[in-house]
């Protein structure tokens, strides 16, 4: 207990240093108080508008996903599908993919119609957005359609107020699924809020409290006053403002699902029926929507200038543009990913355990360090980077140079989805499992790894997927500044490669095939992993 | 009331074949037999949430054999009860009332099954045999012109069984529905049932 | 699998990767002669010469990328004193005002004598060393100015008309480097009236991106962005450089629509520099680094590499492909660094506030 204890000090110290450093050295510099600065956002360029696009954004995307969503979620989780694990895993695939490639690959599919690039841009962007978050609604409410007890609904059917489908739409499916569906919303909210690489690439012209913030990242806490005043005012206000609303959504999100598991919804093996032609041509027409920007992005690999050509791939695989190439990113994308997964699981394990252990007695309290846990997906990256920068160079900068340092950041950033996905698990083993085995003589030890971890296997197996492809396509480096050229991952080499001038067309077709093999590589991974995953589990991420 | 003529249903197998059955007006049926006997495909049937490959249902005159379990007028109790997890107890009642304006009838069918004032009680904080209560409050209150029960008792203890067996025949009996009780304990059919109809396995 | 080979693997797995680092961390920590140098993402010297550098001197480089010329400064200035990095490269004249205010450099001892009187215009002293040069100007798309209704730009408040609107593509200064040189350039031409010009171009909607990519690639007609996904080529003039066009060339077979606006005043001679950072011990590496960069050698193929001028004396644009025919060498607004300095900051908050 002790040990856990510690355990979640140093979490919240790792997680809240950098931002204390960070907040230190932005109030040294900056004049203004956040107030002031909020109200002249609309005064100068830099931040005209953010505020309103950001939410505007946010909103019309939550809504739009759970449009899309929801009737997808519905065909998918009710009906026995062939390959019912490959779909599922299809569906949420998106939600891993480097948003970077989710931007190239939408721009590629985008590209014959023009229109998406100017009154349609923010179509495209909600579209992407939904695209994206699909995954949200499909992992919260499938796996409970597909194993809700049918008594339920064929009770329904026999009495007045189900006798019609809307009825039963109404008063029973609604009701049932108002908390995970909200959940899914709430998620898409945040991811919406903070999307960068998607309003850069899809609605050029346009700034969220993101790239306001990136923007002004270059100068901030910079002591010098002409450079370093405004953008260290203007991080802070737009930190605050985004840090807020978060903090909102987590613990709307938090308080759903607890809510939910007040509930004692009925289980069965599988509740699935077979199979319907509507249903199946629905699933199939978005099964195809899914993967048409993926496959736009490996069509596009192959073009330059509009002809048919490998130089791209060539260029990419020998490495002659980018000073290293796909082959050896590609194996430092997976020590990473390696390494993260090690640290992450146990780490979110932990926490996860620590706050379902207090959430009986001590349910605020189980709050916080639940927020806790959440918190770095609610802190702007920028924040973070620039208190580890901070934090290194006043302590010990030669560690700043370490190979593991941009570890630091994919950890901070994966941990939290483990803990969202072990914690619904645990709080469905039951107890008395425990207790029976240790009362047939099993230590503490033996009671994890022979009772508990296999009970948890489903959401282990799922958290480390998470993990795996998270890291994989985390420019999470670009937080701290010293990037060890030796140890350069795919998304920092693409990133390189889409930074030039593209005067020279084949480092961008370069990067378009570096993309793919990314893009390959983490749906491997992931898809690899889901299909082990029992029909009924997960639901609450 | 209801007639099971030549009723045949298959599987994976044959389940059941060229079953009859006959139900009086106001009489209380149980059918008998061990798992596997194809008991509860047969309230299935009736209800209409399965059909039958041959055979007719005919109730009340109607053949029904096609109808949408919606609207025979059936009510079916199940055997995991089905209270809806959402609602507290008032609320599942309220599911059976067609129309708002008979909200007095809740607190009346509480009365009935003796469950007087659990109307706010959460579903999950019933004892069995309270929410076996609530489960038949709940088809009753739809005012069904037949009941179908489905093992209902058989997760409780025999005290219990007996006593709410009796409670379930002094209840059907004074609202004069007929019902088809389905179970695989003889003692519980003697002290439900009018009549009994004994079903071996499979066939009949 | 059992679950006991299950956590024996892991452990393993962990000491694996721990281990791997520590062999890693071993081969690089031998730091005598590395030299560690923040450049601009863009920067286009291939690792390949860097190798030839080492294998000719023995010294290692290791190149971080940390965004824009304003980046490499911002990263200078957030690490200053820490020794965690040797040299900049890629500081323009836009920018040196402020950082040797910030005595961030400490002086190189490089032979100068080669280098050509505009790569020593703006500074010409120990600090910083320039190793390539570029005038930022106004590109036009040549099918737009066709001489029958819309004509050549004699002026910059041509712009502000209507044959304009909505077609004129600038960066934000404060996040781009040639958005500020540009920026730079107007402050000095129109003096006062400069933010009345960008309040008149914000009326004739100008189009603002946060960078030079955005800006050429997305917008402007004329430029190779035409063959990327997303193009939307809305803008018939952008800020650019004035040998852009020559690069078009260059990679489009000598055929390009754009040409370089040669409009005296408006553009801004950006000279990029090296310079040796204060607290760094390697002051010998640096110098002979330099030497290396500004060698005939290598700095005449900053066109190729760079996509700039070379800084030496004597070296132009290579005359393959129309790249030096189709490139403007213009009379660009003059304007010093201490200038520069001192005045930056109300420029900026000026445009901020003409823009919103």
């Amino acid at each position: 207990m002790r040990v856990r204890a510690v355990f979640v000090m140093a979490w919240t110290v790792a997680v809240l240093a950098p931002l204390a450093l960070a907040w230190q050295q932005l109030d040294g510099v900056a004049e203004r108080s956040i107030f002031d600065t909020l109200a002249s956002f609309e005064d100068r360029f830099q931040t005209s508008g953010a505020l309103e696009f950001t939410f505007r954004v946010a909103i019309l995307s939550t809504l739009l996903t759970l449009a899309i969503g929801v009737p997808l979620a519905w065909n998918l989780g009710r009906h026995r599908w062939p390959q019912h694990a490959l779909l599922r895993s299809l569906f949420t695939t998106p939600f891993v993919m480097p948003t970077i490639l989710v931007a190239m690959g939408f721009l590629a599919l985008l590209d014959p119609w023009p229109w998406f690039r100017q009154d349609g841009a923010l179509l495209a962007l909600l579209l992407a957005h939904a695209w994206f978050n699909l995954a949200l609604v499909i992992r919260f409410c499938e796996p409970l359609l597909a194993t809700l007890d049918p008594s339920l609904e064929e009770a329904a059917r026999l009495l007045p107020k189900g006798r019609t489908r809307w009825g039963r739409m109404r008063h029973l499916w609604a009701p049932l699924f108002a908390p995970s569906i909200a959940a899914a919303g709430a998620m898409t909210f945040l991811f919406s809020f903070t999307s960068f690489a998607l309003v850069r690439w899809l609605t050029p012209g346009q700034r969220n409290l993101e790239i306001v913030m990136a923007n002004q990242a270059e100068w901030a806490g910079i002591a010098i006053p002409e450079l370093g005043r405004a953008p260290s005012e203007i991080i802070m206000a737009a930190a605050m403002v985004q840090l807020l609303t978060i903090l909102a959504s987590l613990g709307l999100i938090s308080w759903l699902q607890a809510r939910r598991n007040l509930m004692h919804l009925p289980r069965v093996e599988d509740a699935r029926e077979p199979p319907t032609t509507v249903a199946g041509l629905h699933v199939i027409v978005m099964a195809i929507l899914v993967l048409s920007p993926l496959v736009a992005l490996l069509i596009s690999s192959f073009q330059i200038r509009g002809e048919w050509d490998t130089a791209g791939w060539s260029a990419a695989f020998e490495g002659a543009r980018t000073g290293i190439g796909v082959p050896r990113a590609m194996w430092s994308s997976l020590v990473y990913a390696g390494l993260t997964l090690c640290i992450a699981v146990p780490c979110g394990y932990i926490l996860a355990d620590v706050i379902h252990g207090l959430e009986k007695d001590r349910p605020r309290l189980a709050m916080a360090v639940d927020v806790m846990a959440m918190l770095p997906l609610a802190v702007s990256a920028v924040i973070i980077g620039l208190g580890v920068l901070i934090g290194l160079i006043r302590t010990e900068p030669e560690l700043a140079r370490s190979w593991w340092i941009p570890a630091y950041g994919h950890i901070l950033l994966t941990t939290p989805f483990v803990v969202r996905i072990l914690l619904p698990a645990m709080r469905e083993i039951d107890p008395d499992l425990d207790a029976a085995a240790a009362l047939l003589g099993a230590g503490p030890l033996r009671r994890l790894l022979r009772v508990r971890l296999p009970l948890l296997r489903g959401a282990l197996i799922v958290a480390a997927s998470f993990v795996l492809a998270i890291s994989l396509g985390e420019f999470g480096a670009s937080w701290v500044v010293v990037k060890y050229t030796d140890w350069t991952t795919l998304p920092i080499m693409i990133d390189e490669l889409l930074g030039r001038p593209g005067f020279d067309p084949v480092p961008r077709a370069a990067a378009h095939a570096a993309g793919v093999v990314l893009l390959g590589l983490t749906m491997v991974l992931f898809m690899a992993v889901e299909r082990f995953r029992p029909t009924g589990s997960g639901g609450e991420f | 009331m209801l007639s099971l003529k030549g009723i045949s249903k298959s599987f994976d197998g044959p389940v059941l074949v060229d079953f009859d059955l006959e139900v009086a007006a106001g009489e209380i049926v149980a059918l008998l037999g061990p798992s596997g006997s194809g008991k509860t495909t047969i309230l299935r049937i009736v209800a209409g949430l399965e059909s039958p490959d041959e055979g007719e249902v005919i109730f009340a005159g109607k053949d029904i054999t096609s109808l949408a379990p919606e609207a025979r007028g059936i009510g079916m109790v199940f055997q995991r009860l089905a209270l809806f997890p959402h609602l507290d107890v008032a609320g599942n009642l309220r599911f059976g009332l067609a129309d708002p304006s008979d909200e007095h009838r809740i607190e009346e069918m509480l009365d009935l099954v003796g469950l007087a004032g659990f109307g706010s009680r959460r579903i999950e904080t019933l004892s069995g045999g309270e929410a076996q209560r609530v489960a038949l409050a709940r088809s009753l209150i739809a005012q069904p012109r037949m009941l179908l029960l489905d093992e209902p008792l058989s997760s409780l203890d025999a005290d219990l069984k007996e006593h709410l067996a009796n409670e379930v025949r002094r209840i059907l009996k004074s609202l004069d529905i007929p019902a088809i009780h389905v179970t695989h304990d003889p003692v519980i059919a003697d002290r439900l049932a009018d009549r009994i109809v004994r079903l071996d396995t499979a066939k009949e | 699998m059992q679950s006991n080979t299950k956590a024996l693997l892991t452990c393993f797995l962990m000491l694996a990767t721990a281990f791997a680092g520590c062999l890693e961390s071993e081969t690089a920590s031998d730091d005598e002669d590395v030299l560690r140098i923040i450049s601009y993402d863009a920067f286009g010297i291939s690792d390949e010469m860097l190798s030839q550098f080492t294998n000719e001197t023995g010294i290692k480089i290791e190149l971080t990328r940390a965004g824009d010329a304003g980046g490499v400064l911002a990263t200078a200035l957030q690490t200053q004193d820490s020794g965690l990095y040797d040299m900049v490269l890629g500081i323009d004249n836009s920018y040196l005002g402020a950082a040797l205010s910030a005595e961030l450099f400490q002086p190189l001892d490089v032979n100068r004598s080669g280098l050509s009187e505009r790569a020593l215009a703006s500074y010409d002293g120990d600090f910083a060393i320039p190793f390539d040069v570029g005038s930022v100007c106004l590109n036009y798309d040549a099918t737009h100015v066709d001489g029958e209704n819309v004509t050549v730009p004699s002026s910059l408040w041509d712009f502000t008309d209507e044959n304009w609107t909505g077609k004129v593509a600038v960066q934000n200064p404060r996040t781009s480097s040639p958005g500020r040189s540009f920026a730079i350039a107007v402050a000095t031409m129109l003096g006062e009236e400069h933010d009345d010009w960008w309040s008149a171009m914000n009326a004739n909607d100008v189009i603002v991106s946060d960078g030079w990519t955005e800006a050429y690639e997305v917008h402007y007609s004329a430029g190779y962005g035409v063959w990327n996904d997303g193009f939307i080529g809305d803008a018939k003039a952008v800020v650019s450089y004035c040998h852009s066009p020559g690069v078009e060339a260059y990679y489009g077979e000598n055929w390009t629509t754009s040409v370089a606006l040669d409009l005296p005043g408006a553009s801004f001679s950006q000279i990029e520099y090296a310079a040796l950072l204060s607290g760094s011990k390697q002051g010998a590496s640096a110098d002979a680094f330099v030497e290396w960069l500004i060698s005939e050698d290598i700095n005449s193929q900053m066109p190729t590499l760079n996509f700039m001028y070379p800084a030496i004396e004597g070296g132009d644009l290579p005359e393959d492909a129309g790249y030096r025919w189709h490139s403007v060498v213009p009379t660009d607004a003059v304007v010093m660094p201490e200038t520069i300095d001192a005045k930056i900051a109300d420029w900026l908050d000026a445009w901020d506030a003409a823009m919103a």
